[in-house]
């Protein structure tokens, strides 16, 4: 036997050795002080959520202001002007705007800025801002922080994917492109609390890009002191939002607390918010009615669970447009395996034969069907673009739709017009789509077999796990039409135009390339006019999807975000923090 | 005193003392006859022959097809229609598993049958030639046994991308190993063995030699193989579905199955009990079925 | 012995640099690269400066002498997909935590599964013997993802008897915070105990038949002693072979438990980084499971001298 004790002894060597190695990694590491309780969730019989974190703030009543939230990653990414984890960086950070969803549309609030003047030709802009916005070091934010952010943002070294969202700026895209210099940009602190702006040419979406991280200020001495390390490792930066990181456990756990030296701090009501990383929608599921959540943005047949326990009143409910629009865009490159893509007729017949009614409502059980580009949520001119324009294909489709002899004739004058004699049934289309989630088979199989039942041809489906995958297939033209969208980085309907910009997004779109379609973009440049802008706004829907059918419209996206009663003033902000949580207070949760 | 005439021959011939009493029986007839003997061996092989007689006939017995969606019926229970109801786009369970059940077997054999071939034939050339390509050989076998399987199955299959051909290649190509190590020792032993020397001093050709004495030794461990690499193999191709890789719609096996049935637990859950049910049925079946034949296949234990 | 290790480290250096000439390849002829997705959605003239911050804008021979030349330095880069994230870091933060959690299930799934291996070799053809093997191919027919989600809603959402997810970090790393545990350590014991049941009931019976087993039973022994002296002791050897590699796979081999239980473990981190092609996390970590299992086989090697006196290390004769 006593070979076995000299087993047991080298186990527990083992053991014990890997138990002296993660000592050490300890004393280095940046994570959690909190301890074990930080990582555990209090499960006892009332269900209170995680109520560590708070118990240092000024609690109102006897709630602990804290919010419990369920995410399923973190983007690890904290340089404002990379934009790669907006929802963090927009609620950890402060720019000139913020955009707030109280409940009836986007708004855009001031707050790093007092006022901001627009010169008569709207070309500059003088922004005054707040003498009272400190960092979370207790120093004043600056305007010139705000010129070295953006000159930050444009610094050709770093070579930020945004840059071309302050391209209007004098100097800016010389610069950006290595043949100007950093001191002939127009984007100037004239004194600390004066930022001044000038632009190429008047810019009615300038202020609408604002809002977006990029243009936030970012602290020279702090950005320059982290190096390489800047935007990468958390614990290194300084905040001048309403709320500061203060844990990250990767996978786990992210806590932000409420930063005592923001300028609205003493109406920002929460303490502290945690963040979970929950992979399995079932075990949101479980923590939300345990009351361990107090947010959950759920799916599939979750959400008729709880729409119907918000019927009932245990819980609340927040619907929001969200500036997306997904829908089919056709191989325009010429290489399509089918050979029929250069057909209008049959874009539109394979556009028109999908019920998205139907589709909408087996598919993804949330969402709105679509019938042109631009989403709801995007806002022209202070209200949503989509109250004031018709929906392109609206009419046609609805001709169309649900009638396959119709859809099968169609189909086949555009046969007759490429002087294709094969019949329908002998023919294949090619369905590229990515992912493995039951919804995105789901998508794929109803469009499959909608397809096939209206059409009478055949789809195959060319399916692969990811991205960079999808990537490669559609850049070797294995596709006839593939599923994909746009959504928007600022507020307006203009960004989502410019997608199909000849040549924009590379072959992101199918190859859509239409001289009319460009040159109406062009004319947008320095037009203020906005009746006018709304005019090409509409022409270039007009031309992409009724002249050309280079995009097929299927949904647009929505939110629907469930809240405990205990939950109020949750908004919402489309282009900012996902929530804009610092309005946010709990009442009547009890503990 | 014991003396020569209190003795008598009761009864004795030349014959009858050479006479075998019992038929001489075979060694795989022995096997058989043990086997039979097995009440849960026998048990798994009647179930088995049950399952792959309703993979090959049970996607048609309700005649629903199991592809062509009906959203009205969508998400149903067990009924008289639906014997096992329907999946969220209103097809019907039974005539999928089944299907899927198939596709699980046959990705399972193919990948089994791989397994065992090139694991054998590379096997036997590490022990017939010996030597540095022995040692070349094996540097192979540790370098892709090193390499974590995760890591060469999701990679073999975005090289490959998302199909059977994919699936299988992925599913055997560091499989093989264990058999070619078993192989190549198996038949190193047998090379030293005295009555593989003894039938070569007997004068037996090669080819008696390899007939009557390597292919039953190896056969022997080699069904033993097949009977545990087959559910490792539905088990693995059931993971890897969880993981979003392998068959893609519509192409389904039990593990797509299963990894759909996952996300609709909290609501249906017999779109994931029943085909959970079918795979634990066919892996205990082949576990038993191989315990069975491990105990019918060893000679140590032939009486 | 010196001979014998000298040798081993050879082999160790040469495996190494193949797997990660293997894994750099294999990589390679994936379609797509890191960037792919982050880069689509942007603006063309953006597209070439992200590649050229990452450095992937170089020809691949470059890029592979380029990383096997700081690997040599033991630097394997940073994340291509998580800013700031290095394989250092991974050892240092997420290692411990699979560790603990591969341990515990390990710990408990291969003591209960012995448990049962001779409670099933010692009672064959009994209930006994046909309930453990039910027992433990229905455990394992189970995939890890749905068992662990079913005793998360019944013994986190129902009974509220532990937590729902989490996992002890700081002073609890090792020792502590038991209560987060038990869901994933139970989740994924279940494989070991099959594993282990099977195993050692397998092994004993070939023991039980052999000639000295018979000898000790004539000699009048008692049966605990026959069990203890001669058949348990014997027939380790099958679970000696097991056991390092259990030790090696317990780490990986949870990314679904990591993943339903939000433990932030390397099991899921890698299945992450493979799938996003981030090369450098995923060389890192392939490179130290390997230098792990190969240390493991080592091991397992001196284990042997150790449990049978009648085993000499390889090539040390």
């Amino acid at each position: 036997m006593h070979n076995m004790k000299k087993v047991w002894a080298l186990l527990l060597t083992g053991v014990l050795a890997a138990g002296t190695l993660a000592g050490c990694g300890d004393g280095e590491t940046q994570l959690a002080t909190a301890g074990g309780d930080g990582q555990v969730t209090v499960t006892t019989e009332s269900g209170s959520g995680a109520g560590d974190a708070g118990d240092e703030g000024g609690s109102a009543g006897a709630d602990t202001q804290v919010m419990n939230v369920r995410t399923t990653s973190f983007g690890n990414n904290y340089d404002v002007q990379d934009m790669g984890w907006r929802w963090m960086m927009a609620a950890c950070y402060d720019g000139i705007y913020r955009n707030v969803n109280r409940g009836n549309g986007e708004e855009f609030v001031l707050a790093g800025a007092e006022s901001v003047e627009v010169s008569d030709d709207g070309t500059v802009y003088t922004f005054h801002l707040r003498q009272d916005a400190k960092w979370s070091d207790g120093e004043p934010v600056t305007a010139h922080d705000y010129e070295y952010g953006w000159k930050r943002l444009l610094n050709p070294e770093y070579g930020y994917s945004y840059a071309s969202f302050a391209y209007n700026i004098v100097g800016a895209e010389e610069y950006n492109q290595g043949t100007g210099s950093v001191d002939d940009v127009m984007a100037v602190a004239v004194d600390d609390y004066t930022f001044q702006v000038t632009l190429k040419v008047a810019d009615p979406t300038f202020e609408a890009k604002l809002v977006a991280t990029p243009l936030y200020p970012t602290r020279q001495d702090i950005a320059e002191a982290a190096g390489d390390q800047w935007g990468k490792d958390w614990t290194l930066c300084v905040y001048n939002g309403p709320f500061c990181m203060t844990e990250l456990v990767e996978d786990n756990k992210m806590v932000w607390t409420k930063n005592p030296y923001y300028w609205d701090a003493e109406n920002t009501k929460l303490d502290a918010i945690n963040w979970y990383i929950v992979a399995e929608d079932s075990t949101a599921a479980t923590m939300f009615d345990n009351g361990e959540l107090d947010q959950l943005q759920p799916t599939g047949d979750y959400l008729a669970k709880y729409r119907d326990e918000v019927d009932a009143g245990d819980i609340q409910m927040v619907v929001m447009d969200y500036p997306g629009t997904i829908g089919l865009i056709f191989n325009s490159f010429g290489n399509d395996p089918s050979g029929l893509m250069s057909n209008v007729k049959i874009r539109k017949a394979i556009g028109y034969c999908i019920n998205k009614e139907n589709m909408v409502d087996a598919v993804y059980g949330r969402y709105k069907p679509a019938y042109s580009y631009v989403a709801p949520g995007i806002n022209f001119d202070g209200t949503s673009y989509r109250s004031q324009v018709d929906e392109v294909t609206k009419t046609e489709y609805e001709e169309y739709v649900d009638n396959p002899e119709k859809i099968q004739a169609l189909f086949q004058e555009g046969l007759d017009e490429l002087g294709i004699t094969t019949p329908i049934s002998d023919i294949t289309l090619t369905y590229l789509s990515q992912g493995s989630t039951n919804e995105a088979n789901a998508e794929r199989e109803f469009l499959q077999q909608t397809i096939q039942q209206n059409l009478g041809c055949k789809v195959e489906l060319n399916t692969v796990g990811d991205y960079a995958l999808f990537q490669a297939e559609r850049s070797a033209g294995n596709f006839d039409f593939f599923n994909s969208g746009w959504y928007a980085d600022y507020n307006d309907p203009l960004d989502f135009m410019f997608t199909f910009y000849t040549g924009a997004y590379g072959d992101s779109y199918g190859g859509y390339s239409n001289p009319k379609y460009d040159e109406l973009i062009d004319s947008l440049t320095g037009e203020n006019d906005m009746a006018k802008r709304k005019e090409i706004y509409y022409q270039l829907e007009e031309t992409l999807m009724l002249e050309d059918c280079a995009f097929v419209p299927i949904y647009y996206a929505t939110r629907e975000v469930f809240l405990q009663n205990w939950v109020k003033d949750y908004c919402t902000s489309n282009f900012g923090a996902s929530a804009e949580m610092y309005i946010t207070y709990i009442e009547g949760r009890g503990h | 005193m014991l003396s020569q005439e209190k003795f008598r021959v009761v009864g004795y011939t030349q014959e009858e003392a050479n006479r075998i009493e019992r038929p001489t029986i075979s060694y795989w007839q022995d096997a058989w006859r043990r086997l039979k003997k097995n009440p849960v061996a026998m048990t798994a092989l009647v179930v088995l022959i049950f399952l792959i007689i309703m993979v090959i006939i049970g996607p048609h017995i309700r005649g629903y097809d199991y592809i062509a969606m009906n959203v009205v019926d969508k998400n149903q229970g067990s009924s008289a229609k639906y014997w096992f109801g329907t999946d969220n786009l209103g097809r019907d369970m039974f005539s999928r598993i089944w299907v899927g059940a198939r596709a699980s077997m046959l990705i399972a054999l193919i990948a089994t049958g791989l397994k065992l071939v090139v694991g054998t034939l590379y096997g036997a050339a590490m022990a017939h030639f010996g030597g540095w390509v022995d040692d070349i050989l094996m540097r192979i076998i540790e370098v892709l046994n090193s390499l974590p399987h995760l890591l060469l199955t999701i990679l073999i299959m975005m090289v490959l991308g998302n199909n059977l051909f994919a699936l299988l290649v992925a599913l055997s190509f560091t499989a093989w190993c264990s058999t070619a190590r078993q192989t190549r020792g198996m038949i190193k032993q047998l090379k030293e063995s005295e009555y593989v020397y003894a039938a070569e001093v007997l004068g037996a050709s090669p080819l008696r030699i390899i007939v009557k004495h390597y292919v039953p030794n190896m056969l022997s461990i080699l069904i033993l193989e097949a009977s545990t690499a087959i559910p490792g193999f539905i088990f693995t191709e059931a993971g890897l579905s969880f993981l979003g890789i392998g068959l893609t719609a519509p192409e389904i096996s039990l593990g797509v199955l299963i990894s759909q049935g996952q996300k609709t637990l909290d609501f249906y859950p017999s779109q994931l009990l029943y085909p959970c049910v079918v795979l634990c049925v066919i892996v205990m079946a082949f576990n038993l079925l191989g315990d069975g034949l491990r105990d019918a296949l060893d000679p140590r234990l032939r009486q | 012995m010196a001979k014998y290790l000298i040798r081993r480290f050879v082999e160790l250096v040469v495996t190494i640099f193949l797997i990660a000439t293997a894994t750099f390849f294999l990589l390679e002829a994936v379609p797509g690269d890191p960037l792919s997705e982050r880069a689509d959605k942007l603006p063309v003239q953006s597209r070439e400066a992200l590649y050229a911050r990452y450095g992937l804008d170089k020809p691949v021979m470059e890029r592979y002498l380029l990383t096997m030349g700081r690997m040599c330095k033991g630097d394997f880069g940073e994340s291509f997909v998580y800013a700031g994230q290095t394989v250092g870091g991974l050892v240092r933060d997420r290692l411990p935590v699979s560790a603990r959690l591969g341990l515990q299930q390990m710990i408990l799934g291969v003591s209960v599964g012995l448990l049962l291996g001779i409670l099933a070799a010692m009672k064959r053809g009994t209930i006994a013997d046909y309930m453990v093997v039910g027992f433990s191919v229905l455990l394992i027919s189970i995939p890890h993802l749905i068992f662990g989600l079913m005793l998360q809603k019944i013994f986190a959402g129902t009974l509220h008897w532990f937590p729902t997810i989490g996992w002890p970090a700081g002073k609890d790393l090792w020792f502590g915070g038991w209560e987060a545990t038990v869901l994933p350590t139970l989740t994924g014991c279940f494989s070991y105990i099959a594993m282990y049941a099977r195993l050692l009931k397998t092994s004993m019976l070939d023991v039980i038949n052999q000639d000295y087993v018979l000898t000790a039973e004539s000699k009048g022994l008692s049966k605990g002693t026959i069990i203890r002296k001669h058949i348990l002791r014997n027939s380790f050897i099958p679970v000696m072979t097991q056991l390092p590699m259990s030790v090696g796979m317990c780490i990986t081999g949870s990314f679904f438990i990591e993943s339903i239980y939000s433990i932030p473990g390397i099991g899921q981190y890698y299945v992450t980084a493979v799938n996003n092609q981030d090369l450098s996390i995923v060389l890192g970590e392939t490179v130290l499971l390997s230098i792990l299992y190969v240390v493991i086989l080592f091991l397992t090697d001196i284990l042997y001298v150790a449990v049978d006196p009648r085993i000499a290390l390889p090539g040390s004769k």
